[in-house]
C-alpha cells in the first residue's frame, strides 16, 4: 500500500484542484482539505478560489432575502431590515437555516444600535451594504440625500464590518449642482485584487458620475463620468426611474418607459449608453411598468439577457449587441396563471419574481419565486407582505477573490481564504486595513 | 491485451501507433484510439511517434486499462465522419442513445477498481491528457469523499496526516460548521 500512499500525495495540484472543485458542498471541501497539507494548500490557493467562483454548474442558491421592516413610530430612526429565509419546500431551506444559525442576519454587531436601525441597501457576494440616516440630522438628512447617511459593509457570518466614509463633496454636491437626482451606493462585484469596493453613482439629468471606494486605499476616487449630451435622450428627467441590474461584470440601468439602457462595465469603468430597439412584444403597455424588465446574467457564462414579463409570458432575449441595441428572442416561458407577475431583480444565477394573486386584490401578501437562470426552473421561495427590494437577495455566494490579508499570520489567512472559498455563507473579510477591534 | 483490430473496420484501416509502458511492454493501438490522448496527439502531429511512444510514467497494467478505455471511447468518436477525433463531450451528441447507455455502463464497470488503481489511472489520464478519463476518475474520487470526515478520507486513500495538532485544532476551530 506504500505505492498508494505515494500516489495519493503525489497527485498534481491541478488534479487535486479538479477533484475539490467537483464537491458541491462547502463542508465537503473543508473536510477534504483538512486531511493533509497538500490538499489544504490547493484549497487555499488563489487559483482555486477563482475557479470556485467561476465554476458554472453551481449557481448560487438563494437562501432568502432581506425585507424592509415598517418604519417605527418614533420618527427618528430609519426602518430596519429583516432576513426572510426561503420557506419549505424550496431547495435552499436547509442551507438557509444553517446560515440563519451561523450568521447574525439581524446585524446586531453593527455599531451604536441605539443610533437607529440599519437598513440593507445591497447584497453581493455575501457582503451586505447597509445604511442609516443620522438621527441628529433630522429632517435635513432627507433633503441632503444619501450622502448624509452612514454606510457600512458587513460580513454577517463573521460579524465584521467596514465603515464607508462619506462620499466626497465633489460628487455629493453634484445632485444639487446638476439638478438631480439620484445618488446610489452599491457593491461592486468581487475584484481580483481582493479589495472591497463600493460604487457611488450619481445619475443626473445630463450625466452620470461614478466614484469608487476601495478598502485597499480607504478612499473614494473618481472612476467614471458619462455625458448624455448628443444622445437620443440627452436629458433624463426622471433618473430615479432607472432600475439597476447586474450581469457578468456590468451594471445595466433600464427604464420601463424608455428604450434606453445605460451600461457601466466595472472592468474598464466605462459607461456606454445604448438606444435599445425593443422587440415589439416589449412595447406593450404591460411592459411599461417599472417591474417588468430586467437584465440578467443567464446560462453558464452569465451572458447578459433581457427578461420581460407581459402577463404570464416571460420572454427572454439575448443581448446581441448592446451598442446597436439588437436583441434575439430566445424563448418564452409561461409562468403559473392566477398571478400578476413582477420582475424584482436578479442575484447571480437567480431571478426573483413576485406573484400577486390576481383575484384577491385586497390581500397584501405576495408570493416570491426564484428562477434558476440556467435551467429556467421556477421555485416558490416564500410568502410575505413586505416587498423584497431589488438586489436584496441573499444567496450562496461564490468566494471572493481576495486573499484576505488578516494580520494573524499565514495559517490564519490561509484558512480564512478556504472558508471564504468553499462556503455558501462565507463572505468576504475585508477588514485588513481596519483593525478588527473596532467592533 | 495488446493490439487493436477487433471489430471496428474503420479503425483497423487507420495507422497504428506503438505505445511503450514504463516496464517496456509494447501496445499497438490505432491512431484514433491513441489520439484521445492530447499528449500523444501532439506527438503524432509533430511526427515523433516512429519507433514507438515511450511512456515512462505509466506501467503496463495501467496502460492496458487506459487503452481499454480509449478504444471504447474512440469507437464512439469514430461515429462522426471527418471529426477532428479529439475527445470531447460534443462528439457524443450524434451517437445514438443505446450506445451512450452502453458507454455509461462501460464507464461504471471501468471504475470498479481498487483505490490504488484509481489514483494510478488519474495520474496516467493527467499525464496523457485524456480529458474524458480524467473527468471520470476525478468524479469518482470526488463522489467517494462526499460526506466523509477527514479521518475517513485519509483511511480510504492512505493519506498521511502531516498537519500538526495545532494546525488541526485551528482548522477545527475555524471550520466547526463543516464538522457538525
Amino acid at each position: 500500500m506504500a505505492a498508494t500512499e505515494a500516489a495519493a500525495r503525489e497527485l498534481p495540484d491541478a488534479v487535486t484542484e479538479d477533484i475539490l472543485l467537483r464537491l458541491d458542498a462547502g463542508a465537503d471541501v473543508v473536510r477534504a482539505s483538512a486531511t493533509c497539507r497538500a490538499y489544504r494548500r490547493v484549497a487555499c490557493d488563489l487559483s482555486f478560489l477563482r475557479r470556485v467562483r467561476l465554476r458554472p454548474p453551481h449557481p448560487p442558491p438563494v437562501l432568502g432575502a432581506f425585507v424592509a421592516e415598517p418604519l417605527l413610530g418614533d420618527g427618528g430612526g430609519t426602518a430596519g431590515s429583516r432576513f426572510h429565509p426561503a420557506a419549505p419546500p424550496h431547495p435552499s431551506v436547509s442551507a438557509a437555516l444553517t446560515v440563519a444559525r451561523a450568521a447574525d442576519l439581524a446585524f446586531s454587531f453593527l455599531p451604536d444600535p441605539a443610533g437607529g436601525a440599519w437598513r440593507v441597501r445591497d447584497v453581493r457576494d455575501g457582503r451586505v451594504l447597509l445604511s442609516r440616516s443620522l438621527r441628529r440630522a433630522g429632517a435635513g438628512a432627507a433633503a441632503a440625500g444619501n450622502n448624509s447617511d452612514d454606510f457600512v459593509v458587513c460580513d454577517p457570518l463573521h460579524r465584521r464590518y467596514v465603515q464607508i466614509p462619506h462620499v466626497p463633496d465633489g460628487l455629493a454636491d453634484s445632485p444639487r449642482r446638476y439638478g438631480a437626482l439620484e445618488l446610489e451606493l452599491f457593491l461592486a462585484p468581487a475584484a481580483a485584487d481582493s479589495a472591497l469596493q463600493v460604487i457611488a453613482n450619481a445619475l443626473c439629468a445630463r450625466k452620470m458620475e461614478t466614484l469608487v471606494f476601495s478598502s485597499a486605499t480607504g478612499e473614494w476616487r473618481h472612476a467614471a463620468m458619462f455625458n448624455f449630451n448628443g444622445g437620443r435622450y440627452a436629458r433624463i428627467r426622471d433618473p430615479a426611474s432607472f432600475v439597476r441590474h447586474y450581469a457578468n461584470g456590468c451594471f445595466y440601468w433600464t427604464h420601463h418607459n424608455r428604450d434606453a439602457i445605460i451600461v457601466l462595465d466595472t472592468r474598464t469603468m466605462e459607461f456606454s449608453f445604448s438606444t435599445v430597439y425593443r422587440p415589439s412584444a416589449l412595447r406593450l403597455p404591460e411592459c411599461r411598468r417599472r417591474q417588468s424588465l430586467a437584465v440578467v446574467g443567464a446560462g453558464g457564462d452569465g451572458e447578459p439577457c433581457l427578461v420581460a414579463v407581459v402577463g404570464i409570458r416571460m420572454s427572454v432575449y439575448w443581448l446581441q449587441s448592446v451598442y446597436y441595441g439588437t436583441w434575439r428572442h430566445e424563448k418564452t416561458i409561461l409562468l403559473p396563471e392566477g398571478y400578476h407577475w413582477y420582475v424584482m431583480g436578479a442575484s447571480e444565477g437567480v431571478l426573483l419574481l413576485r406573484g400577486r394573486h390576481s383575484q384577491s386584490e385586497e390581500t397584501a401578501d405576495s408570493q416570491y419565486f426564484t428562477m434558476d437562470l440556467q435551467t429556467w426552473s421556477l421555485e416558490w421561495m416564500c410568502t410575505t407582505d413586505h416587498t423584497i427590494m431589488l438586489n436584496h437577495l441573499y444567496a450562496k455566494h461564490p468566494p471572493p477573490l481576495s486573499p484576505p490579508s488578516i494580520s494573524d499570520g499565514e495559517k490564519h489567512t490561509c484558512w480564512f481564504s478556504l472558508l471564504l472559498a468553499v462556503s455558501f455563507y462565507f463572505t468576504y473579510i475585508y477588514c485588513h486595513l481596519f483593525s478588527l477591534s473596532a467592533v | 491485451m495488446a493490439s487493436a483490430g477487433s471489430g471496428d473496420e474503420k479503425a483497423a484501416a487507420a495507422a497504428m501507433i506503438t505505445l511503450i509502458s514504463s516496464d517496456n511492454e509494447k501496445f499497438e493501438v490505432t491512431e484514433a484510439t491513441a489520439t484521445l490522448s492530447q499528449t500523444i496527439r501532439h506527438m503524432i502531429e509533430d511526427g515523433c511517434t516512429d519507433g514507438g511512444v515511450p511512456l515512462p510514467n505509466v506501467t503496463s497494467k495501467i496502460l492496458a486499462r487506459v487503452i481499454e478505455y480509449c478504444k471504447k471511447h474512440a469507437t464512439a468518436a469514430a461515429g462522426e465522419e471527418g471529426s477532428s477525433s479529439s475527445f470531447s463531450d460534443a462528439a457524443f451528441l450524434e451517437v445514438d442513445r443505446a450506445f451512450l447507455e452502453e458507454l455509461e455502463e462501460f464507464d461504471d464497470a471501468f471504475l470498479e477498481v481498487d483505490r490504488a488503481t484509481l489514483f494510478d489511472l488519474i495520474l496516467a489520464a493527467n499525464y496523457l491528457d485524456i480529458k474524458g478519463l480524467l473527468n471520470l476518475t476525478c468524479q469518482k474520487v470526488a463522489d467517494s469523499v462526499k460526506g466523509k470526515t477527514p479521518e475517513q478520507i485519509r483511511e480510504m486513500y492512505n493519506i498521511v496526516n502531516d498537519l500538526t495538532p495545532e494546525e488541526e485544532a485551528e482548522i477545527r476551530r475555524e471550520t466547526q460548521w463543516a464538522f457538525e
